[in-house]
């Protein structure tokens, strides 16, 4: 970061990985580290962060409706990830959540267990400087994987999708030497098979699928941040805007249940903070709040998510100290 | 940089890996065309379940194989074999062997793609799929399992019966199959001494097309289309060119004779 702040910084990470994390069943966005924020060599910070989204009207394919049988489906989860400082310019970031899903009516039941572990590379490629400010550019790539045995076939309430995914972003920051930053991302979303528990399944449209195994669509996501350093950098205000777009798959037809293969499209506006007190001792405890509210969907419930958590960030090796 | 760059590489080497991984999903049944053990030739004295007996349909005698209409029916299958397209080839492959087992898939596909419970009204009530406007919400019919075991059991009893008729006939006329009475066509479907008239694969492809049409009214487009394709596969296969081309040797019960006056008329 342009900013001296630079250690510190593992909570945007969290932040804005986390987020995602929350919104989708597994997400292409989610789970991954969408800032431009690079912890120094040897730097840990670990974070706990605790989420809370839920809906009461859904997209089935491009109508919204709602459903007596869900009434209002709320999900909760608890994360913890790590981001590490390999060198000053290479990160390498970490996540696992623990979430459990519910109906508010009906004949469902909901699940909770692991949902899906992560690890993500993050690199700084190249930051130049532009007038009063620099330009820095991020590429990450990350794998995510189901963490547990859980069922795929049961949205919304399953866990996750069942499969690997691949993710490749880049990430472009303009920040500006008054503290405040300009930044966004697109992402590609490489998803692996995944399998359900049935042998035959019928796709919209299409056809017969004489399988257990469901070819998932990849996706895309993007993500366009204004953000601002306040109280002497001690306090980050973020307002995003991002979306996903799945590239591919059925919508839900008409009263039917949703499938993991589904054309799952959704943009969202969200707003967080983080506020960082140095221990003193070169240690770094940070608080993190945020909201998003999902604006347009496909296939997916426009959800509303609360998130809220602490990240604490040290050295493990190199220098001791945060150069906050 | 050299660092990103080594990154870079992996990450690519990665995506291709992760890629290949994947294969086409199986949408149908794969299997070469096959012989039966036997021709069941008295398969026209089996006991039906909803005909009184095989008689009750009445089949005309075909013309004599030396007569003009024969010959130029013959000339007319030739003609209509000759030259195929690639799409025609493909349904000749996907048909000719087991009629039974593609109409099956159709019948399930239809099963799953119709299984959708009625959804509730605005004022919170359901309605019922009607069958006598079956495009109304919800769509007709709610094909949930006591109606799709209805639809696969009058489905399954309607072949039964009609096979059994058609074997009557068969046996009666006797008449031989086009590769029997003219040396210069060959099929890629199995030859065997099952005789071609009627078409025991144009016969269920008339039934499976009759009773699918009448369980899923608003499919009456689609079902005719595939008909439409296992009738005109029938024909297509007669190809001494190609009967190598699809790879296998060929056997079934299914006849050639698919060009018989009694394409669609069984059922």
């Amino acid at each position: 970061m342009y900013f001296n702040m630079n250690s510190n910084s593992l909570k945007t990470l969290v932040v804005s990985g986390l987020l995602f994390m929350l919104a989708i069943p597994k997400t292409a966005i989610s789970q991954t580290p969408n800032d431009a924020i690079m912890m120094e060599k040897g730097q840990l910070c670990v974070a706990a962060i605790y989420g809370h989204d839920s809906w009461d009207e859904y997209w089935e394919g491009t109508r919204k409706r709602s459903n007596g049988n869900i009434g209002t489906f709320t999900r909760q989860s608890v994360m913890g990830m790590f981001s590490l400082g390999i060198t000053d310019k290479i990160n390498l970031l970490g996540g696992l959540p623990w979430m459990k899903t519910a109906p508010s009516a009906g004949q469902m039941k909901g699940v909770k267990g692991l949902q899906d572990w992560g690890l993500w590379l993050k690199a700084k490629a190249v930051e130049v400087p532009i007038g009063k400010g620099s330009i820095g550019l991020y590429p990450v790539i990350g794998l995510t994987g189901p963490a547990s045995n859980y069922a795929v076939d049961y949205l919304p309430f399953a866990l996750g999708f069942g499969a690997y995914e691949l993710m490749g972003r880049g990430i472009v920051i303009y920040e500006h030497e008054k503290g405040f930053y300009l930044r966004g991302s697109y992402g590609y979303h490489l998803r692996s098979n995944t399998e359900i528990e049935r042998d035959y399944y019928y796709i919209p449209n299409s056809g017969n699928v004489y399988s257990s195994t469901v070819d998932m669509p990849n996706a895309t996501s993007f993500s366009a941040t204004l953000g601002a350093m306040l109280l002497k950098n001690n306090l980050k205000a973020e307002a995003t805007y991002e979306g996903m777009n799945t590239l591919g798959g059925a919508d839900i037809r008409l009263h039917d249940m949703p499938f993991p293969s589904n054309n799952m499209d959704m943009t969202r506006a969200g707003l967080n903070l983080q506020y960082y007190i140095p221990l003193g001792n070169g240690h770094i405890i940070s608080v993190i709040a945020g909201g998003w509210q999902v604006l347009t969907g496909r296939n997916m419930g426009q959800s509303t998510t609360y998130m809220g958590g602490l990240t604490y960030q040290f050295g493990v090796f190199g220098k001791k100290n945060a150069t906050n | 940089m050299k660092k990103i760059f080594s990154f870079g590489i992996v990450a690519l080497v990665v995506l291709t890996v992760f890629q290949a991984c994947e294969k086409d999903l199986p949408t149908n049944l794969e299997f070469s065309p096959y012989n039966f053990e036997s021709l069941d030739e008295d398969g026209g004295t089996w006991k039906p379940v909803l005909l009184d007996s095989a008689t009750v349909i009445g089949i005309p005698a075909p013309e004599d194989v030396s007569s003009a209409a024969y010959q130029a029916e013959l000339a007319d299958l030739k003609a209509a074999s000759s030259n195929l397209t690639s799409e025609q080839e493909k349904a000749v492959a996907h048909w000719a062997g087991d009629g039974l087992v593609r109409w099956n898939e159709v019948a399930r596909e239809l099963a799953a793609k119709y299984n959708l419970p009625p959804p509730p009204k605005p004022d919170g009530t359901y309605g019922a799929p009607d069958p006598t406007n079956p495009s109304s919400i919800p769509n007709f019919p709610f094909a949930h399992p006591p109606y799709a075991c209805r639809m696969f059991a009058y489905w399954s009893i309607a072949q039964f019966d009609a096979l059994i008729a058609a074997w009557h006939y068969k046996y009666e006329y006797n008449r031989p199959a086009a590769y029997k009475t003219d040396a210069s066509i060959s099929t890629y479907l199995p030859q065997n001494d099952l005789p071609g008239y009627p078409a025991d694969g144009a016969v269920v492809a008339a039934v499976s097309k009759r009773i699918l049409s009448a369980m899923f009214p608003l499919e009456k487009a689609y079902i005719e289309e595939l008909a439409t394709e296992h009738l005109n596969s029938l024909q297509w296969a007669v190809s001494a060119q190609r009967a190598t081309s699809y790879g296998a040797t060929p056997s079934v019960v299914v006849s050639l004779a698919s060009f018989s006056p009694v394409q669609g008329r069984m059922a």
